[in-house]
């Protein structure tokens, strides 16, 4: 072959835009929804530009005949596709007159339209066991059984605000997690298995190892030709960067199940980024697929925001207004010492300004949103 | 469950039921491809992902871009190998661009792609024939890389193409830094990855300060600023159409001055002010009323140190503000580029192997990162002083002493 390679070819954006962008570029004056799924943009040019956002397969996934049918839709309906930072697909440059045409046939493709303003947003998610070695469950299976469950969310405008929830599959959150209004996080709930004649014939590098322990948990000893290391069961958190280091020698182990974090914000309205926080450390998934006593947490999470948030107040916001006591109470779901943070003091209260919570009122509506059905409720 | 025309058949009980229900199905989609399905139904059934040990590798003389994951039932897949491309920054696909994507998957792999989460486009490529789809794919105007430690997954939100909130062109300036930055997109030499983005405004739709290493979200000097005239029709009509069509629920001046976290706006008469030296150019009040928009001079923060990955000694952070405000001078955006270098030599020399950015800045200290870049410290990026009177003056007789 006597190209070069790599090329050295940093993708050109303008040369996928539709004149209307390019000539509207920084002339738009504001956007306003025209049905869940929709909205428009409108230029100081008297132009506008008409956008449908498209709910994609968890992780992105798409087959090539897919990507054809799409390249056919924009042709005939749009100017330019578009994928959003949570992959799911914008048709950009719809022709307003053919709107109905286009979400009929997104729908039979499978690709319901909704995810924009008020609703719950495209679920995004890594690929777990369709395409990973680290994952500790199958994240694209829970982001579809979430997105079942939820579904008249997607589709419709009616939450408080939008709600975004995102599904890693382990620690390393890939599919992100500490951004969203609900995290979904794969947690191994073994201490990590190290097997000291493979990390010799490895030539695992032991100082870079413990270097990389957050928690200090790793020891390094001497083993039989080389170095090893000893796991200190009281400080693991079981984060995987070690198994992520030498994989050949170092394996997750032990029951797999995920941990549940609510209330995290990635844009600076209101109180600007900050990380989600944790609800539920560990829900045991013993086989792929059972996906219930997670789903019952969320919709109980979701479900009480939706009663008792203000208007525009995201899941993050509710909780910091009426305290984590109060919050716990609501969605039913016991104190569990381990929401407190053993590694930074930063978690527990420094002033006196407690947050006591009266019993949850009884309310006729509670049992709608779960209140109580999590199994996780205090005893 | 149905199978549609060009759906292989195969017996696999556990991924069909992930086909049935209203939400988009990914084994549908990878039922119309060649992808071992078989693999998937195993891991489901074992609850155990069937994949093992794999990571990225270099197959001169491409050195980054390719990724190798090796298989616990190489009588169902013997392995996995993906080629991963630089996304297009803003995210645009033409239909003429997804039908080429459709191309090179069909062959040179197995018929399916799927989008990374930081926006790369990743596709099976047979082994023997990546120099191949690598030299195809450069035909499509895209270029392998973005795999290991370099830098990856630089992507930006549609920015001033086709958002009226954006303060610049985000997609133009990640274009810029790819450009200026394409060896380290392509040639892993960094500790570890350096995921990079640009966000038109501090809404950040691409998660400049949460999810990247290296980032830059474009600001605003001045105070939002009230049009009374565009005010006046918004609440006759505007806000009601919205409303109408079933999208937004009505938002009226009271809900603008009650969530302002600052409490920078007041009602006035049929309209509001807002108090510039309160507000904190968050964007709430700009994201509900169009006749409230951004003002004064526009340019970038810069923000160090996101990651969401639950490993190294810090785990998931926020990135740092380090610099409120860098002009944004198109079309080589050389202050912002010369920065972003400046910072990707500081981590090469700076960082320990394998060392997120995040980390590395935190065990340096924010003002030596600073002062390292030989940036002057804003006091715009200080959220407190320091409660502690840990101060490292220079020592006597060294040259700093004064």
């Amino acid at each position: 072959m006597s190209r070069k390679l790599p090329a050295g070819i940093m993708p050109d954006p303008r040369a996928q835009l539709p004149e209307l962008l390019l000539r509207n570029e920084g002339k738009w004056l504001r956007h306003e929804g025209m049905r869940p799924g929709v909205y428009r943009h409108i230029s100081s040019t008297g132009e506008q530009c008409v956008t449908v956002r498209a709910q994609l397969p968890p992780n992105g996934v798409l087959s090539s005949t897919t990507y054809r049918r799409l390249a056919d839709l924009i042709d005939r309906y749009a100017l330019v596709g578009r994928r959003t930072s949570r992959n799911s697909l914008e048709l950009v440059g719809v022709d307003p007159e053919k709107l109905d045409g286009l979400l009929a046939e997104l729908t039979d493709l499978g690709f319901p339209v909704g995810g924009t303003g008020n609703s719950m947003h495209q679920i995004k998610c890594c690929g777990g066991f369709m395409h990973c070695q680290n994952a500790a469950v199958d994240s694209p299976s829970i982001a579809k059984a979430v997105g079942d469950r939820l579904f008249p969310g997607v589709v419709s405008q009616d939450y408080p605000a939008w709600l975004k929830i995102s599904i890693g599959g382990c620690p390393n959150q890939c599919g992100g997690g500490v951004e969203a209004d609900v995290g979904v996080m794969g947690v191994f709930k073994g201490l990590p298995q190290v097997d000291d004649a493979a990390l010799v014939d490895a030539r695992c590098d032991v100082p870079l190892l413990c270097f990389w322990c957050p928690t200090g948990a790793l020891k390094p000893k001497a083993v039989r030709g080389g170095m090893s290391v000893d796991v200190n069961a009281e400080r693991c958190v079981r984060c995987t960067s070690c198994a992520n280091v030498c994989p050949a020698a170092i394996q997750m182990g032990g029951p797999r199940g995920v941990a549940v974090t609510v209330g995290g914000t990635g844009s600076n309205t209101g109180r600007g980024p900050g990380l989600a926080r944790l609800l539920v450390p560990f829900i045991s998934l013993e086989s792929a697929g059972s996906y219930e006593p997670v789903l019952q947490v969320i919709e109980s999470v979701i479900g009480a925001w939706r009663y008792e948030a203000k208007q525009g107040e995201r899941l993050g916001d509710w909780v910091d207004r009426i305290g984590w006591p109060a919050f716990l109470a609501r969605v039913g779901i016991a104190f569990d010492p381990n929401l407190i943070d053993n590694f930074s003091p930063m978690s527990v209260r420094r002033n006196l300004q407690f947050r006591w919570h009266s019993p949850t009122p009884a309310h006729p509506r509670r049992e709608a949103w779960g209140g109580g059905r999590t199994g996780l409720a205090p005893s | 469950m149905d199978l549609v025309e060009g759906e292989q058949e195969t017996r696999t009980p556990l991924c069909d039921r992930l086909m049935d229900g209203p939400y988009p199905s990914h084994v549908r989609q990878l039922r119309q491809s060649g992808y071992p399905l078989q693999m998937l139904e195993e891991g489901l059934r074992l609850n155990r992902t069937q994949w093992e040990m794999g990571g990225y590798v270099s197959v001169p003389p491409l050195l980054a871009g390719v990724s190798v994951i090796a298989s616990s039932r190489p009588e169902i897949a013997p392995e996995m190998t993906s080629l991963r491309l630089l996304g297009v920054p803003g995210g645009f696909l033409s239909a003429k661009l997804l039908r080429g994507l459709a191309d090179l998957a069909d062959r040179y792999g197995d018929g399916h792609l799927r989008w990374t989460t930081a926006g790369s486009i990743e596709f099976w490529a047979r082994r023997e024939r990546l120099l191949e789809a690598a030299a195809a794919a450069n035909d499509l105007g895209m270029d392998v890389g973005s795999t290991g430690d370099d830098v990856r997954c630089l992507s930006a939100c549609p920015g001033s193409y086709r958002c009226d909130l954006a303060l610049v062109n985000a997609p133009d300036i990640a274009y810029a830094l790819g450009r200026a930055t394409i060896d380290d997109q392509q040639y892993p030499g960094l500790p570890n990855k350096v995921k990079t983005g640009v966000s038109g405004c501090p809404n950040d739709c691409v998660r400049a300060q949460m999810q990247k290493d290296h980032a830059f979200v474009g600001v605003f000097r001045g105070s939002p600023r009230v049009d009374h005239e565009m005010m006046a029709w918004w609440l006759r009509e505007g806000r009601g159409m919205a409303a109408a069509a079933g999208t937004t629920p009505p938002v009226d001046l009271e809900f603008l001055v009650e969530r302002c976290p600052a409490s920078a706006i007041e009602k006035s008469g049929d309209s509001v002010e807002i108090d510039p030296a309160l507000c904190r150019r968050c964007m709430m009040c700009i994201n509900k009323c169009p006749a409230i928009r951004p003002s004064g001079e526009r340019g970038l923060a810069w923000v160090v140190g996101g990651k969401y990955g639950h490993r190294g000694s810090n785990g998931p952070m926020v990135g740092f503000a380090l610099a409120s405000f860098i002009p944004a001078v198109p079309p080589d955006y050389l202050e912002v580029v010369e920065i972003y270098k400046r910072f990707l030599d500081l981590y090469a020399d700076y960082g320990r192997r394998k060392e997120r950015v995040g980390d590395m800045v935190v065990r340096l200290g924010l003002r030596t990162v600073l002062e390292l870049m030989e940036m002057e410290a804003d006091p715009a990026i200080l959220e407190e002083p320091s409660q502690k009177m840990f101060v490292v003056w220079p020592a006597a007789g060294s040259a700093e002493e004064p």
